[in-house]
């Protein structure tokens, strides 16, 4: 095999080992990370069984979305959470379960919280106990970003709290009640536990 | 030296490191949702060369009236994102299918699309005339787009958005079958003759086998792919990284302060949906969330899957600035009727 042609088989197969490691999940949904291994597993076979050589240009421009995916971790992604401008939240996603919706579960995420507050209204969830994570956008609320089928499309979901929250972009774990309150949804925080970012800062 | 850039710009201190990060996201993150569908519109082109895509094609040249009427709902049966119908479209202009079908099919089958549709439905749960009003206005702007855009044709002089190779090396045209399809008037010159006619990308074949044996059979299909990728690879990855920088240094809040203007806000909209060049198979849910009305939403929603930044250097590269000046000539003026009336009709 030419050295182009393995050039381009590394390409592939950096996709699949970054899929692998999990850090596809930084830019894609989950549910599309498998069309993504795909993708790489295609590049790799068709690289090698192939007869077309790529030119070292085309190469130098297919390498840098690879190198730019290299450096962004979970810790710098985290850090857009809180510098994207105020938006309206998500309505639904495909293929999502609510765990405010289908179930008691207190494990929830500031998505099922805001898709349950647009089909119920606040009220209806008022008194329920939930813990979750997200990060200290301001003193009184925190926020977490979302996908809707890949980080370029990824909102703010915000959620407004009552109790003590640390430094703005400090990941936190919160348990407390949601309440009714000025026509939206509001969590009384009982408890609170600083933890570093989740691999994946997205939902 | 601009991926050492693009790379370690997120590393820098502050909002500056911030801002290079989103850019970083967005890019990365527009390249892998759309390569995997712009590979398998390949494969599907390659379809087309087989019995029955050949049949297909003779027809629609045989009925080119037909043909273009049609061609807007042809998205129906190809669950492809806009990115996965580029290659079918330069099939079928290789293949010698008249402009009014290439120009209906580019402006409607997007819109078309099944899961276009399904997930249209789901982001505005309880509003189905959203859906069909996206369809209808889809397929309205395909037909005057068929109707009224300039003929596709292969650009004239080739540049890095073009995918063109530094060094180019003669490539054989492979005997037999390979890309080419039966016409009225004999052979069309497939993809691997068109990119070496245009000054593209010429790839070079070493130790082909012969097509008909399975591992020349094998060998073409890697040459699809491959192929695929070294031609429009390199446009899809500037497009995509020249929209992440614009959407990230856009003000978002020129956006959300135009609810009292629908046509202006259906205009800026627009501007958004070019710019930040969502797949067409995610927007509504983007849509649905945006603070204003029908109108403006139906424009978000009608030309980003027609025409966006990433779509535009696709197509440049495909087709030649010329015609994607007079392509969007047309079709932008187009969403803005056929969704003011699809919107006043959905009212």
């Amino acid at each position: 095999m030419t050295r182009s042609r393995t050039l381009l088989a590394a390409l592939g197969m950096a996709v699949v080992l970054a899929a692998l490691a999990g850090r596809m999940d930084l830019f894609v949904r989950p549910w599309f990370v498998p069309v993504v291994v795909a993708m790489g597993i295609a590049v790799v076979v068709c690289a090698v069984r192939g007869t077309i050589e790529p030119s070292r240009r085309t190469l130098a421009v297919l390498v840098l979305p690879v190198a730019a995916a290299a450096l962004l971790t979970p810790q710098r992604a985290s850090r857009l959470t809180t510098n994207v401008l105020p938006t309206a939240p998500i309505a639904a996603r495909i293929g999502d379960s609510n765990a405010l919706l289908d179930g008691d579960s207190p494990d929830v995420t500031l998505l099922d919280i805001a898709v349950a507050e647009q089909r119920l209204g606040p009220v209806a969830l008022a008194g329920r106990e939930v813990r979750l994570q997200a990060i200290v956008e301001d003193p009184g609320t925190v926020t977490r970003l979302a996908m809707v089928c890949c980080a370029a499309d990824a909102r703010p979901i915000r959620l407004p709290v009552v109790g003590s929250l640390p430094a703005r972009g400090t990941w936190v774990d919160l348990s407390g009640a949601l309440t009714a309150r000025e026509g939206g949804v509001v969590l009384l925080v009982d408890t609170l536990t600083v933890i570093p970012t989740p691999d994946q800062p997205f939902l | 030296m601009a991926g050492a850039a693009i790379a370690l710009g997120p590393l820098l201190p502050g909002a500056l490191g911030v801002r290079a990060g989103a850019i970083n996201l967005t890019f990365v993150a527009l390249v892998l949702e759309a390569m995997p569908f712009l590979l398998v519109g390949a494969l599907v082109a390659s379809l087309l060369e087989r019995r029955s895509g050949l049949w297909l094609l003779a027809g629609a040249r045989r009925f080119p009236r037909l043909a273009a009427a049609v061609s807007p709902l042809a998205g129906i049966g190809l669950p492809l994102c806009d990115c996965g119908l580029v290659p079918l479209a330069r099939r079928l202009e290789r293949a010698g299918v008249g402009s009014p079908v290439i120009n209906g099919f580019v402006g409607g089958a997007p819109l078309t699309n099944p899961i276009v549709i399904v997930s249209t439905l789901v982001a505005f749960p309880g509003r189905p005339e959203m859906a069909w009003a996206r369809v209808g206005a889809g397929v309205a702007v395909g037909l005057l787009a068929g109707w009224l855009a300039p003929r596709p044709s292969r650009p004239v002089s080739p540049g890095l958005m073009s995918g063109a190779g530094d060094a180019p090396v003669p490539m054989p045209i492979r005997e037999a079958e390979p890309h080419c399809c039966e016409t009225d008037r004999g052979l069309v010159p497939g993809d691997d003759r068109a990119a070496s006619e245009g000054g593209l990308e010429t790839p070079s074949v070493v130790g082909a086998s012969k097509p008909s044996s399975p591992r020349g059979r094998s060998a073409r299909l890697a040459d699809t792919v491959v192929g695929e990728l070294i031609r429009t690879g390199p446009a899809l990855v500037l497009g995509a990284l020249a929209a992440a920088v614009l959407k990230n240094l856009l003000p978002a809040s020129m956006f959300t302060t135009l609810n009292g203007q629908p046509l202006l806000a259906a205009a800026v909209l627009m501007v958004l949906a070019f710019v930040m060049s969502i797949c067409s198979q995610a927007d509504a849910f983007v849509a649905s969330s945006l603070p204003v009305g029908p109108l403006p939403r139906l424009g978000f929603l009608v030309l980003g899957p027609v025409l966006d930044l990433k779509l535009a250097v696709l197509y440049r590269r495909e087709f030649g600035g010329r015609w994607l000046a007079g392509y969007a000539a047309v079709v932008v003026p187009a969403v803005l009727v056929a969704v003011t009336v699809a919107a006043t009709m959905i009212r």
